[in-house]
């Protein structure tokens, strides 16, 4: 399995009882770490072990290092930012955009409204992590390639959420009663539809705030998002596949892994609590 | 119902062709020379200028968009840059390998899904409709190759109970993983979508003139309550079939299944664009159909569908 220890060296210790050379640092001081990947090293280290009083293993990277020594855990919480950011900003892409689109053609119907929900249609017949891709290969690889390519799939469910609210709303006593008093549309639309229709948007824009964490780690598991040495989770599965069958080293693909699915679930999770707080056929 | 299928079919015709749009934009938008990416970097100048010549690529904008859309109509999708086979029967050579995957993962999801939620909205707020939420919560938020991966590694590398890679023709036990894998998505849709309707349904009167009648709690529940519930079911399990059918991208080039998934994988793996836009446009094209039949087929099962 994945290791979360360490091996130390003590100041009078000798150093030509370890093994492998690779190993040994420069420095006498410093702390010596090894990829626990490899069977035969982490044997004749425990061997070492035994034999040596002064080498000590130490409890210091939690879940472990990958192949280049590189403390797990910490890149683990470093990629939460990669993950989190590209999440919220490809959602306020998409919101913007959904609720733009959506709010012309349920308010105004006819033409607009026909050509909008074609467009709709047209993305929403593509299957959206492909067309991810396909944005972000056009992009180029990056982070913000990745946000915008997830904001321009993303703003369909939104755009047909907000239109079907705006039907039932438009046809209300108190939009008749703002069109009566002589307000011009966007402030009708701004002011006195848009708010009354907002529950059902945010627990959709947080449905897509889960679904977007999951495109922003597929396209960094396929090497499309946030480049290497920046830590994303998904890359970091990456890096861990190519051991999973082979190495020992599962934790590589497991702690990132968790990360993805907690993240999302988490995320879920306050959606559906949104949903139930927000429906009122569920208040007693 | 002709005007319905009519109306219906122009509507599909017109997305189909917003499809083969944005698909041509997205290409036409790509970095690099088409004509290079074939012949590789170090092709010489002559060369590079009779594949563009023979790619339409040297003609105006336009002309490079009429005659894509009328190539498309045809079936001819170009041609491969890296094996230099034709797209079109590459594509439906891999279909097969797909339909099997994906019709037993919704066979699965379907039964599976709709008995969890109807159990659950049966006995509300149990310990069996607690497990059976968070299970369907995870099945929802677990990425199609982080789910993948685990599945490789617990039940093929650990416990060794099956292959995990290969075809089905290596017999049934090939399709028990990715189907599994592609089929937990689905179910944990299905068995909220039913719970939630299954909820609804058995608080109405006919469910009580039901139970009043002495009809055993079984049949009332399935029987009367299931049937009438099923409707939001069955969209969603027909848009998720509708989806799985155009290709089923990280289980297949996971499991190594040999379908469009995995074709389109590869492909962008190697960036083999006209593979990329020919499995992306396959994938969009089957969503369309197979949306346009369901609807039809509501049409037909309940006519008051044809009005709304």
């Amino acid at each position: 399995m994945f290791s979360s220890k360490v091996l130390h060296k003590k100041e009078n210790g000798t150093e030509k009882i370890i093994p492998v050379k690779k190993l040994i640092s420069e420095d006498d001081k410093s702390v010596k770490y090894v990829d626990y990947t490899d069977k035969e090293i982490t044997e004749s280290i425990a061997a070492l072990v035994k034999k040596d009083g002064n080498c000590i293993f130490d409890m210091k990277f939690l879940l472990g290092t990958d192949r280049f020594g590189r403390d797990i855990l910490s890149r683990l919480i470093y990629g939460a930012r990669i993950s989190l950011s590209v999440g919220l900003i490809s959602q306020g892409i998409a919101l913007l955009l959904g609720v733009f689109l959506g709010s012309i053609a349920g308010y105004f119907r006819g033409a607009p409204d026909r050509v909008i929900m074609w467009l709709v249609n047209v993305v929403w017949a593509f299957p959206s992590i492909l067309l991810v891709i396909a944005i972000s290969i056009v992009l180029g690889k990056g982070y913000w390639q990745a946000f915008v390519a997830i904001g321009l799939t993303g703003w369909v469910d939104i755009a047909r959420v907000i239109r079907g609210q705006i039907i039932s709303i438009r046809e209300s006593e108190y939009v008749e009663a703002a069109r009566a008093a002589g307000f011009g549309s966007s402030r009708i639309i701004l002011r006195h539809v848009l708010p009354n229709s907002f529950s059902p948007v945010i627990v959709t824009s947080t449905v897509g705030l889960a679904n977007a964490i999951i495109f922003e780690s597929s396209l960094s598991f396929l090497g499309l998002g946030v480049q290497p040495p920046t830590a994303s989770w998904g890359q970091m599965v990456f890096d861990g596949y190519k051991f999973l069958i082979t190495g020992t080293n599962f934790g590589m693909v497991l702690f990132p892994s968790l990360a993805i699915l907690l993240a999302v679930f988490a995320v879920n999770l306050i959606g559906d609590g949104l949903r139930d707080a927000f429906d009122p056929k569920l208040k007693k | 119902m002709r005007n319905f299928i009519i109306k219906n079919l122009a509507n599909s015709l017109l997305i189909i062709f917003g499809v083969l749009t944005v698909s041509f934009i997205l290409t036409f938008l790509l970095p690099g020379d088409p004509a290079k990416m074939m012949l590789g970097q170090r092709a010489d100048e002559e060369s590079v200028q009779s594949v563009r010549k023979e790619l339409g690529l040297d003609r105006p904008l336009y002309e490079q968009y009429t005659s894509f859309i009328v190539r498309a109509a045809k079936f001819d999708l170009g041609k491969s840059y890296i094996t230099n086979r034709d797209v079109a029967s590459t594509i439906l050579e891999k279909f097969p390998a797909t339909i099997i995957l994906s019709v037993a993962a919704m066979v699965f999801a379907a039964f599976t899904g709709i008995l969890a939620g109807v159990i659950s909205s049966v006995k509300p707020y149990t310990f069996y409709d607690y497990i059976s939420t968070v299970i369907s919560l995870f099945g929802i938020s677990i990425p199609q190759f982080v789910l993948a991966l685990l599945m490789v590694y617990i039940f093929g590398a650990e416990l060794k109970w099956f292959p995990i890679s290969g075809y089905i023709d290596g017999g049934w036990q090939y399709l028990v993983l990715p189907a599994f894998a592609l089929a937990l998505r689905p179910m944990a849709i299905t068995a909220r979508i039913t719970r939630t309707s299954m909820l609804e349904v058995l608080g109405k009167d006919y469910i009580k003139t039901a139970r009043a009648k002495g009809l055993s709690e079984f049949s009332v529940v399935m029987k009367h309550a299931l049937r009438n519930a099923l409707n939001p079911t069955v969209t969603a399990l027909s848009s998720s079939f509708a989806a799985t059918l155009g290709g089923v991208f990280f289980i297949e080039y996971i499991f190594n299944w040999p379908g469009i998934g995995s074709l389109a994988m590869d492909s962008i793996m190697k960036l083999d664009f006209p593979m990329i836009q020919g499995s992306i446009l396959f994938s969009a094209v089957i969503f369309v159909i197979i949306n346009f039949l369901v609807d039809i087929a509501y049409a037909y099962l309940d006519p008051k569908v044809k009005l709304g």
